[in-house]
């Protein structure tokens, strides 16, 4: 029987996935804030971070390829280091779920359901992430290949209607709020391109290392032209600090581009968007839980463990009292615990397995025929 | 209760003699056989006495047939006639081989001991030869091929394709089916289904194009099917699908030899069905049910331009009462203005509520559908008209409904019959009423969250192994040549990539050649 295998452009499209969810709600701010006029700088500058830290990744994996990132746990302290890395996966995945899900429930609620309860909005999107994972990651992956290059298209629609409004004065000072905090405060934000290590965990998917790296590649380039973009449209078109208040920055720009007077209420493209985005986010991050927790847990009652997972999620979302809570948490998360967990530990993993391939060649090899045997 | 038991052991001892070998006793076998057709009570089973003299001796013999299923100037030129009109002198030859090479002059005959094969072959038209002393039996084919001559397919039109279309009899569509391939290549497996039925079914494939794995997988499921009666190839299609509850259709049901045969070039699997003018394609993407044979006999710009339009009416037919609710109930700030005060005014004055209204047309639109095919044609499409005419102007005069949702309404149903697949647009009807609820329930977020599930379910389904929402880099590997839009045959070189076919080119990559020599592709 042939190994199945994930399309190319299916995988490419789920990892953009991760990126279009912060795009298009609170990205373009978070890029303002820190960047003040210099958002494209900023934007080159993850850009660049991104792209060394996948050719430093793709350079130590190169000996271990075929081989998941939760194996190479294994090899180097066990089963103990193993379950280890995978709760922290699993608990990065969860509250990332968790903040998620609140942060796009409070955003659909006050741009269509201003009177509605939180809590009923956030039932329609659990509802979806369990059933979807129940179905199975196949779905999920085939799905983000259509839902993404719609998405896209949608937010490419917005930006250039908007053209007519952008001022390349409002770009200066060039440098923004100065180059040092662009490259302190700015490093954080690779955290856009966070999927790309998810490549390490499905590694089995993929058919071999070459493709890996393309794929690692084509995800961060076109990450990089959407983010950029979209940042330059919010900065060109808004001058700062004012761009400062755009929560929702491509709402704003769809409201302006208006399509010209065919299409009066163009901010639908902007909603539709936002649905399918945030949808197959949830339900993307959501499968990074249950990956996480049936890598610890083999069992065939997936259907009750998926359904308390998400009932918990929907518990947990509902905790922060507003929305600032939410993104106060988020910082958070993301600088104590998105970052070290999916940047730096796979980067120390990778290169402390390639310290011991190199003292015990022998175990090494023993490892590698044993796992492929195990494929 | 004492005569069921006594049936009960009469039709054990019957299947018992079924599964038995003849005797060489002629009486034996006429009782025998008298007993398993209840002879006395069916008139239509013949059974034909006559003496045969060979070398002097008599020999009493019978025949059994169905009158109505077997040719009847057959049995009476090539077996009655020359058995009884003289008698036969024959040396160095026994009598069994005499009566092949000798007395009967039909060209198809078989020799057989077992009762259950010999009831078979007189169950489906063949004429059973007994003869006394020996314990074989001939069986005759003279079968009566009586069936609707091939004509236009009825439900599938085309304006510029071929106008021949598939009947009920298995023989008349291998032949179509050969005739429209011309290749060596193409295999018709036979198999039978039904324990009771024997239904014949025939599984076709070009050998060297369709994936081994495919047509095996095929095989094990019509092997491993076990009924009593298979009427038709709508019940094999319910079956042989992998899930039975799912509403989108997995399997693509034709009565267009063309069309088989474009799918089968591809590298497909076809299924015949005796006595079912639809022959069955496997495996069937989703994307193939809004593919119709005149796609590939119009200029690929042509094509084009009716398969958007028809993704358009299938979009319109599942979602545009569910928009039309979403947008007046929950999301009035994205309808331009003017067009929202219009809507306004009309729905201050109606007495319902929105869901209400486009529930009840709804349920009237299918209302007067389902009576439109249950009439008879001439009736049929004046009960159209009083239904158009009653639900629609009534409605407005008596200020139960508003125009507008009448408009969305017809243009819904206008929509669902754009819809290429008989099967996809059943189930676009019935999954439109949950998108309605659910917009009803929460707008668009209700809409998304209904569409998401949908479509992982969908994305999630495979069926003889191969995904059924394909996606785009899988579908051919030259993408978008024919998965939505479709390319101009001559560039479109591959077979599809996800049927893993055994030649994956199907034309050469200049099918010009002259464009090839001027270099103008």
């Amino acid at each position: 029987m042939n190994k199945k295998y994930i399309s190319n452009f299916s995988i490419i499209c789920f990892l953009i996935n991760f990126t279009l969810s912060n795009l298009i709600l609170s990205l373009p701010i978070v890029y303002s804030k820190i960047a003040g006029t210099a958002t494209v700088f900023l934007s080159i500058y993850t850009f660049i971070l991104a792209l060394t830290l996948l050719f430093i990744t793709s350079k130590l994996y190169k000996k271990f390829y075929g081989i998941g990132l939760f194996d190479i746990c294994e090899y180097i302290g066990g089963k103990v280091l193993k379950y280890i890395i995978i709760s922290f996966y699993f608990l990065t995945f969860f509250l990332m779920s968790v903040l998620y899900l609140r942060e796009v429930s409070e955003s659909i609620k006050i741009l269509l359901f201003d009177t509605t309860p939180i809590i009923y909005i956030s039932i329609f999107f659990i509802v979806a992430m369990i059933i979807s994972n129940i179905s199975g990651f196949d779905g999920i992956i085939r799905l983000c290949g259509y839902i993404v290059p719609i998405s896209i298209l949608f937010i490419i629609i917005t930006i250039v209607f908007t053209i007519p409004y952008m001022g390349l004065m409002r770009l200066y000072p060039i440098a923004g709020t100065g180059i040092f905090e662009i490259l302190t405060n700015g490093s954080t934000q690779i955290v856009s391109y966070l999927a790309f290590t998810l490549l390490y965990i499905f590694v089995k998917h993929i058919k071999e290392q070459k493709t890996l790296n393309r794929i690692g590649f084509i995800y961060i380039l076109i990450s990089f032209i959407l983010i950029t973009v979209t940042v330059f449209a919010n900065t060109s078109i808004y001058i700062y600090p004012y761009n400062n208040n755009n929560f929702f920055a491509l709402y704003e720009l769809s409201k302006l581009s208006g399509l010209t007077s065919f299409f009066i209420r163009s901010e639908i493209l902007y909603i539709f968007a936002l649905l399918l985005i945030s949808f197959s986010f949830l339900i993307s991050l959501f499968y990074g839980v249950t990956y996480s927790i049936s890598s610890i847990v083999k069992t065939n009652k997936n259907v009750i463990i998926y359904t308390i997972l998400g009932i918990l999620i929907y518990i947990f979302s509902n905790i922060p009292k507003n929305i600032i809570e939410v993104f106060n948490y988020t910082e958070f998360i993301n600088n104590y615990l998105v970052i070290p967990i999916t940047f730096i530990t796979p980067t120390l993993l990778l290169l402390i397995a390639n310290i011991k391939r190199l003292i015990n060649r022998s175990e090494y090899e023993k490892f590698i025929a044993c796992k492929s045997n195990n494929s | 209760m004492n005569e069921r038991l006594k049936l009960k052991k009469k039709y054990k001892n019957i299947n018992k003699m079924i599964h038995s070998n003849i005797s060489s006793n002629i009486n034996n076998n006429l009782n025998m056989l008298k007993e398993i057709y209840t002879s006395n009570l069916n008139t239509d089973c013949i059974f034909r006495e006559f003496v045969i003299t060979v070398n002097n001796i008599k020999y009493n013999s019978f025949i059994i047939f169905f009158e109505a299923l077997s040719d009847s100037d057959s049995i009476n030129q090539h077996i009655i006639k020359p058995m009884i009109e003289k008698e036969h002198s024959i040396s160095n030859i026994d009598l069994k081989n005499c009566i092949t090479e000798n007395i009967i002059t039909h060209r198809n005959i078989e020799e057989t001991q077992s009762i259950h094969d010999i009831l078979l072959k007189i169950n489906i038209g063949n004429c059973a030869l007994f003869i006394d002393t020996l314990d074989i039996c001939y069986i005759i084919d003279t079968k009566k091929n009586e069936h609707r001559t091939v004509s236009k397919p009825i439900n599938e039109v085309a304006i510029k394709g071929s106008h021949v279309g598939f009947v009920e009899s298995i023989q008349s569509n291998v032949g179509l089916l050969r005739k429209f391939i011309n290749d060596e290549n193409l295999v018709l497996d036979k198999y039978k289904i039904g324990k009771r039925s024997n239904t014949a079914c025939i599984i076709g494939y070009i050998q060297n194009i369709a994936d081994p794995l495919i047509v095996e997988n095929v095989k094990n499921k019509i092997k491993n099917i076990s009924i009593d009666y298979l009427l038709n190839s709508a019940q094999l299609e319910q079956l042989i699908e992998e899930h039975p509850l799912s509403l989108a259709p997995e399997i693509i049901s034709t009565e267009r030899p063309d069309k088989i045969a474009s799918h089968l070039s591809e590298g497909r699997v076809c299924i015949i069905v005796d006595n079912s003018p639809y022959v069955l394609i496997v495996p069937c993407t989703f994307w193939d049910l809004f593919h119709t044979p005149e796609d590939y006999n119009l200029k690929f710009q042509h094509s084009n331009f009716i398969r958007f339009i028809r993704l358009i009416a299938m979009f319109c037919s599942l979602l545009l009462p569910a928009i039309y609710i979403a947008l007046t109930n929950h999301h009035v700030a994205l309808i331009p203005t003017d067009l929202l005060f219009s809507i306004a005014a009309i729905e201050e004055t109606l007495p319902f509520p929105l869901i209400i209204e486009i529930l009840i047309m709804e349920l009237s639109l299918e209302l007067i559908r389902e009576a439109g095919i249950r009439m008879p044609n001439s009736i049929g499409s004046s009960l159209g008209i009083v239904g158009a005419v009653l639900l629609g102007q009534a409605t407005v005069d008596a200020h139960l409904v508003s125009p507008m949702l009448i408009l969305v309404v017809a243009i819904t149903a206008i929509s669902s019959f754009a819809t290429p697949n008989y099967s996809l647009a059943f189930s676009i009807r019935i999954l439109r009423f949950l998108y309605i609820l659910l917009a009803a329930t929460m707008g668009f977020l209700g809409v998304f969250c209904g569409g998401i599930i949908h479509l992982i379910i969908l994305a999630n389904m495979t069926t003889f192994g191969i995904p059924y929402f394909v996606s785009f880099d899988k579908y051919n590997k030259q993408p978008f040549r024919d998965m939505i839009t479709l390319a101009p045959i001559w560039l479109n070189s591959f077979r599809p990539a996800f049927l893993n076919s055994l030649d994956k080119i199907k034309s050469a990559k200049y099918a010009r050649k002259w464009d090839k020599k001027k270099g103008n592709i």
